[in-house]
This record gives structure tokens, C-alpha cells and sequence, in this order.
């Protein structure tokens, strides 16, 4: 069977086309760049509502094959800016109805471990998320990802993003940031804070920007990059010790990041435990992780009726039930 | 891990590969010890590496004694020796709670009543653990009655009578019982709280327990998304 996967969490709207075996067969994406600041909820709204149909004919006709040979809808149902999720609910109820084949609404986050293991061929990874949205350490435990540690404030890319909006880098500043980091070795004073297992980036990035003033962009953003890492390379460390994980999972926009990609990998080998990146392509949001988790839904009798099929932009990761897994 | 020799010619066992450091087991005088060595995390940036495991080297052993003289069975502090950031302290013989429940041995109610009290006295010593899970609970026999739980591993306390601080130590017990032991979590608990609850003195500048659950309420819906999602729940 074909699922279509609609993202539309955030910055970017994006379909995805996946068979029963999790094969991608195509995916195409269009990312909602603002010319300043950062993402306003609303008009990145604006920008999926205006690239929708074609972001999905693309798609369809990419893969060769017709939108009557779609047998399942799934759309990403939450967590993520609400404005933005309603379009992409709205047009699944349309295909959904129009196209008379079952739709399930998908958790972004479960999305996103799920398109890691099958693309990696991992089976029971700990999975670190990090993204412009979120931070998350999760594992499979009781039937659920839970949640081992979180960001308590804001999320790794979004502080990264921030920080280079402040430094007068444009958005996304992730990448400007690493580019800059390479061509110095020195390291600022910032604060360090981990706390159990969870983490805090906006005294970072605060004193980040106090440093502003003083000192070069490059060595700023080796300091930051070098201690939010570390802070996130000791909790991962912890949790892997913790939960006795042997894989260890790098998925979301920031795995794109050769500094991080090559902390994590250390870790993993200090731990005894294989390292994954889940590739570029898919690591960031896209629709193909989200029709390949519907079809993981669908697979175990879950569709969304109308009635649920109202978006949640405070969906948890932890609130998802994942009966297709079987427990080590 | 490979055994190894200390400086001094005694032969260090391999124990176990932490998060944090590697165990040793080796003999202090004529005592069986724990030698916690700090090694080198090879992720890290040069500086920021020193600069942790020296600090968090110091800042162990100060927690230790500070906290066996106030009376708490923690691990006796033996010698500290900055150079390699190891900490020599009393090896502790015992059964982590994380063991006994995965093999669906729950200990007793009275262990758990205990915990929560050891853990008062540390609260009102001025310190936070920082990382109290199950696995950094051993249960060793006591001298007269059953069972009792000592608390290991203060690599990640700190000085802090903030209720924040207080509370963020309870919060984390309390997340490591959901997310590890849900099944067990409604057992275990409220027995932790009863004997947190008696053992706590609260001076002038301690808050009450309700402050402290208050805030724990406050932590949890500081992650991400927690806002009463009661459709979802």
C-alpha cells in the first residue's frame, strides 16, 4: 500500500510518499525562510497555504504514480505551531474525504524516531532529538518513548538560531554558526547547566550574546557550540548508562552538525553502543517520516476520525501509546 | 575497562564504567575501598574537561564530608587526590533498588520511608543530591533491623537550601520511578513522601512540604508541552 504524509509542525511544509516497507518514494519539501526575525506562526501558515498544492502534485507525480493510488493519509496532528498544523489537518480531512481512504494523525516526535529506525536500521535506540523545536533524550520503556531528559526552556536550534539572529546572521543561523565555530579553537566562559538529566540554553544564550560585544562571532560560537554539546553529549552519556540502550539515535534539523555528529559518536563508543545519524534528507522535518508512522498506526487498526482529527500543538511525545513495538 | 595500579603500587580492580567516571575497587589501609577516578572525556573541548572533573572532583568531597558529619550513612571520604580526579571513598557492598525491581523484587515499604528521610536530613544539611535515581540507592543489612538504603554517587550535588533546588531533587526521584519503574511508581512514592515528610526540619529559610510539592507541580509542567493537556490524559 501507498501512504501520503503531510508535515506542516513548523517551518516547513513538506509530503512524502512511503510504501509498506518504509522505501521512500519520493518527498519534496518547501521551508519557509522570513526575510527578518524568526518564524511569526501566522505567516508561515501563509507560506504553506500558498505551496501546498503544488509541494503535493510534485510529489504525486514525482513518484509516478496517480493520487488515486494513495490508500492512506497521514498529517502531523502535533506538537508544533498551531496555525501552521491546521493547514496541513485541514487538507488531510480534504483528501481523506475526497479521495474516500482512511486518515491518521500523527505525533511529529514519534515521527521522527520512527523514520530514524527504519532508515538506519536500528531496533531499540536511545534517541536524541534536536531540532529548532525540541531537545528530547527518549527511549522505549513501558510501552512508551519516554522521555529521559528535555530542554526546560528553549530548544538547542531555536537558541542557535536566536543567537545568530542577535549576532546579525540570517535565519537559519544553525549552519552559520558551525561555519563560524571551525575557525577558532578558543573557549569563553559560559554557564554550564545541566540539571539530573535535563537542560536549560536560555542563560546560555544570554550570556552568549553579553559576549557579544567583547569578543570575534567565531570564538562565540566555538564556546557555544562546544559547551551546549558537551552538556548534551554528558546527558545522552548518562541516559544511555541509565537504560542500557545499545544504539544510540541523532535525528532533527541539528544532526545535520559535523561538531555534535562527532561528540555524540564518541559517546556512543565510550558506552559500548553503535552510533546512527539519520540521513540529512530525513532528519529534518519531513513528510515521508509521517506517512511512515501513520502506516506503523494504520498497521495496528488506528485511523482518526473527523471528530479527532483536531490538531495539538502540546501533543508530548511521551502521551503516544507505540503497541508496534515490542519490548526488549 | 582494565584493572590498574594507583600510585601507590595498590591494585585497582575494574568495577564499573559510569556516565561520569570509572569504579575501582582496591583496599585504603587495611579497608576495602571505591576509587572513583574521573577520566578524561574525550568529547569535550580540553578546557572544558579539566575544568568539570577538577571542579566536580572538589565539589564531591566536600558534599561527603560535610554530610558525614551531619550524620548521614553516606560513603566515608578516604583520601581526594586532584592530580587524577579521583576520589577514594568506603566501598559499599549492596543491591541497587533498580536491580531488585527489574527482577520484580520491590523492597519493603519501611527502605522507601527511609530513603525519603535520608534524604531530608541531606536537605537540611543544606545539600542536594542532584541525581537521585534507583540505581544510586544501595541496600545493605543494617546493624539491628532489616534492610536500609544508602545513598551513592554525590557527583552531581551541590550546596542549595532554594526551594527550586529542593524540589528539582524530588522531581527527578519521582521521574526516574515514571519513566523506569511506572508500574511500581504508585508503591513506592507515597512512602518516599511520608518519610521526606518526617524527617525534614524546616528552619526559617526551608520551605514547607507543600511548597515543595507546589513547585514539583511547577517543574513538571515546565518541560515541554505539559500545559494540563487534559483531552490527551
Amino acid at each position: 500500500m501507498l501512504i501520503l504524509g503531510l508535515e506542516s509542525t513548523a517551518h516547513t511544509f513538506s509530503a512524502g510518499i512511503v510504501d509498506d516497507a518504509g522505501n521512500v518514494l519520493n518527498l519534496v519539501s518547501d521551508t519557509y525562510i522570513p526575510e527578518t526575525g524568526g518564524l511569526h506562526p501566522l505567516k508561515t501558515a501563509m507560506h504553506h497555504q500558498d505551496c501546498f498544492d503544488g509541494v503535493i502534485s510534485t510529489t504525486v507525480k514525482e513518484a509516478k504514480v496517480s493520487i488515486r493510488d494513495i490508500d492512506l493519509i497521514a498529517f502531523s496532528q502535533g506538537p508544533g505551531l498551531g496555525p501552521c498544523l491546521r493547514i496541513g489537518a485541514t487538507i488531510a480531512r480534504t483528501l481523506s474525504a475526497g479521495l474516500r481512504i482512511p486518515m491518521v494523525g500523527v505525533n511529529h516526535c514519534v515521527a521522527h524516531v520512527e523514520i530514524g529506525r527504519v532508515a538506519c536500521g536500528c531496533d531499540d535506540p536511545l534517541c536524541l532529538y534536536v531540532s529548532g523545536g525540541n531537545t528530547i533524550i527518549s527511549a522505549l520503556k513501558c510501552g512508551r518513548y519516554q522521555v529521559f531528559g528535555e530542554t526546560l526552556d528553549i530548544a538547542l536550534g531555536n537558541m542557535l538560531d536566536t543567537f545568530a539572529r542577535e549576532a546579525g546572521l540570517a535565519h537559519p543561523g544553525g549552519p552559520k554558526i558551525e561555519q563560524l565555530a571551525r575557525k577558532s579553537d578558543l573557549l569563553l566562559d559560559l554557564p554550564y547547566v545541566v540539571k539530573g538529566m535535563d537542560l536549560s540554553f536560555s542563560g546560555i544564550l544570554t550570556s552568549a550574546i553579553r559576549l557579544l560585544a567583547k569578543h570575534d562571532l567565531e570564538d562565540i560560537a566555538n564556546s557555544l557550540q562546544e559547551t551546549t554539546f558537551a552538556m548534551l553529549a554528558e546527558v545522552t552519556e548518562r541516559a544511555v548508562a541509565h537504560t542500557g540502550k545499545e544504539e544510540v539515535l541523532l535525528t532533527g534539523g541539528v544532526a545535520a552538525n559535523d561538531r555534535l555528529k562527532k561528540m555524540i559518536d564518541i559517546v556512543a563508543l565510550e558506552q559500548d553502543a553503535s552510533f546512527h545519524v539519520v540521513p540529512r534528507k530525513l532528519a529534518g522535518d519531513n513528510g515521508a517520516m509521517i506517512a511512515w508512522t501513520g502506516f506503523l498506526q494504520f498497521d495496528q487498526g488506528n485511523t482518526t476520525s473527523l471528530e479527532e482529527s483536531r490538531v495539538m500543538p502540546n501533543w508530548r511525545l511521551d502521551q503516544v501509546d507505540i503497541p508496534w513495538r515490542q519490548e526488549r | 575497562m582494565e584493572d590498574m595500579q594507583d600510585k601507590r603500587g595498590v591494585t585497582l580492580v575494574a568495577f564499573k564504567k559510569g556516565a561520569e567516571a570509572r569504579l575501582f575497587r582496591g583496599t585504603w589501609l587495611e579497608w576495602e575501598a571505591l576509587y572513583k577516578i574521573r577520566t578524561r572525556k574525550p568529547y569535550r573541548h580540553h578546557l572544558l574537561d579539566a575544568q568539570i572533573r577538577t571542579s566536580r572532583t572538589v565539589n564531591e568531597a566536600r558534599i561527603l564530608e560535610k554530610l558525614a558529619c551531619n550524620g548521614i550513612p553516606v560513603p566515608t571520604l578516604y583520601e581526594v587526590d586532584l592530580d587524577s580526579c579521583t576520589i577514594i571513598m568506603e566501598y559499599i557492598n549492596g543491591k541497587s533498588i533498580k536491580d531488585s525491581l527489574e527482577n520484580g523484587a520491590v523492597p519493603s515499604a519501611r527502605v522507601f520511608k527511609e530513603l525519603g528521610n535520608q534524604v531530608a536530613r541531606i536537605h537540611n544539611a543544606g545539600i542536594v543530591h542532584g541525581d537521585i535515581t534507583t540505581s544510586n540507592v544501595l541496600q545493605v543489612k543494617g546493624e539491628s533491623r532489616g534492610t536500609i538504603p544508602r545513598i551513592i554517587d554525590f557527583g552531581l550535588a551541590m550546596f542549595s537550601t532554594s526551594l527550586e533546588d529542593v524540589s528539582m531533587d524530588i522531581h527527578l526521584f519521582k521521574r526516574v520511578l515514571t519513566s523506569t519503574h511506572a508500574e511500581y511508581f504508585a508503591e513506592i512514592f507515597p512512602r518516599f513522601l511520608e518519610g521526606y515528610e518526617e524527617g525534614r526540619e524546616y528552619s526559617s529559610r526551608g520551605a514547607s512540604i507543600d511548597d515543595i510539592l507546589k513547585r514539583i507541580e511547577r517543574i513538571e509542567t515546565r518541560g515541554r508541552y505539559v500545559k494540563k493537556n487534559k483531552r490527551m490524559d
